[in-house]
């Protein structure tokens, strides 16, 4: 598993190649996803929301209210965002 | 567990869609391949016209698939896939409706958890009616979404037209999308084209568009911009920014293409973003890649790519002390004629 594919939370090496059963790209994964989840909480601290990786789900999103979702990959974080209310940054923007 | 790759068949309303899985089928790329066809209408005609040669021919109806009858979608490709290799399913081909956005599908098939371990993307052909007029491209957004979307566009019907006005359109059609291929009506080559995609995702690489001239011709307004930084300092970074701009504005963004290296890994990784849609990261295995391929490129349609160059060096560059000198960092490449 590459660093991206960490980073990103989807991809063959995680789910297809059997790679899940593998102790050190399970280490990898959540190494990668764990820097990730501290990027993200950076970049939305304005809109506080703390994301923090999980090691089943890919990322678990702490709202301001308080409530809890998950997202399945880095991709979907933004969707989540999105459909919970939470405005969006635009890295072409900030 | 191996996956079963996925192929998408769209293009707009009559340019041949259906006829071009047909052809498939009967020319031996039916055996193991299941069709799922979706119509808008009520009542589907277009099964009847596919011959039995594919393993099973499916139909959605009621709805178009990029939106109505996604669920739809998800519980057909589950039941599927549950046949597992009892069923002999090689592949999957989804023929959508001709008003149908392609990558609302992809994106479902990625997203769906269950769908993503048991799936793979092959490739996206486009039909294009041969007769098709400059401004049909971009007559309406399914048309100009199905063109972008695609891996491969099919020119149909090119004996009803003559030769010279063909090619002006392939002209146009590599405007529009620079990165895909464009095939000829012919079920053989095209059946060679889906194999390869489905083999690995290492036939969309090495890219060549960072040498490639590409078109910024007054209907298409599409531009290029290259990112000359291979070697990203922060993978979460780097993986945080680009996912956030595809999100933002990837119905802007036509193509992310980027080969790039992973110290820690000590491995090359290509990457293939169509829109919002980005494939899963490819591990190339060469020790290095083409001269000059080795960056980032995205081809947008309406959007500066100025805008995106400036905000990979705020974002992500400026953490990397190797690009402390912004010139080295960015070529754009743009308001050329495509050869």
């Amino acid at each position: 598993m590459c660093s991206l594919c960490g980073s990103l939370g989807e991809g063959p090496a995680w789910e297809n190649d059997g790679a899940l059963a593998d102790r050190t790209a399970r280490w990898r994964q959540h190494q990668s996803a764990s820097a990730t989840a501290v990027e993200l909480s950076r970049l939305l601290s304005a809109s506080r929301v703390r994301i923090s990786a999980h090691a089943d789900f890919g990322y678990l999103l702490q709202l301001p209210t308080g409530g809890m979702i998950t997202a399945s990959g880095l991709a979907d974080v933004w969707h989540k965002l999105a459909a919970a209310g939470i405005s969006v940054p635009d890295v072409l923007e900030v | 567990m191996s996956t079963i790759p996925f192929h998408v068949v769209t293009g707009f309303l009559g340019s041949g869609k259906t006829t071009l899985v047909n052809a498939l089928m009967t020319a031996g790329f039916g055996a193991g391949t299941v069709v799922i066809v979706n119509e808008f209408g009520e009542i589907g005609l277009d099964q009847d016209f596919i011959q039995a040669a594919a393993e099973e021919v499916l139909v959605l109806k009621n709805g178009c698939m990029c939106c109505l009858v996604r669920e739809d979608l998800v519980a057909t490709l589950l039941k599927i896939g549950a046949m597992g290799s009892s069923a002999r399913v090689e592949r999957v081909v989804i023929e959508t409706s001709g008003i149908a956005d392609p990558l609302p599908i992809l994106q479902t098939l990625r997203s769906d958890f269950s769908l993503r371990v048991r799936y793979h993307p092959g490739a996206v052909l486009c039909t294009v009616d041969a007769r098709t007029p400059p401004f049909g491209l971009y007559a309406t957004p399914e048309s100009r979404a199905q063109v972008s979307a695609a891996d491969a566009l099919v020119l149909t019907k090119t004996d009803l037209v003559p030769a010279d006005k063909a090619e002006d359109l392939q002209i146009l059609l590599m405007a529009a999308n620079p990165d895909c291929t464009i095939l000829p009506a012919d079920s053989s080559a095209i059946a060679a084209f889906l194999l390869a995609s489905e083999t690995s995702a290492r036939s969309r690489f090495p890219i060549d568009l960072a040498r490639r001239s590409i078109s910024a011709s007054h209907s298409s307004d599409v531009r290029s911009a290259i990112v000359r930084d291979a070697e990203p300092r922060s993978w979460p970074v780097f993986a945080t920014w680009l996912s956030n701009l595809l999100y933002v504005h990837g119905d802007r963004i036509l193509r992310t293409k980027a080969i790039l290296f992973d110290r820690s890994r000590d491995a090359w990784i290509g990457v293939h973003g169509v829109r919002r849609f980005l494939h899963p990261p490819v591990h190339l295995d060469f020790d290095s890649p083409p001269e000059g391929t080795d960056c980032i490129v995205f081809i947008v349609q309406g959007i500066d790519p100025a805008r995106i160059v400036e905000s990979y060096r705020r974002h992500v560059a400026h953490q990397n002390p190797r690009n402390a000198e912004p010139a080295a960092l960015a070529t754009m490449v743009s308001e050329r004629t495509f050869q």
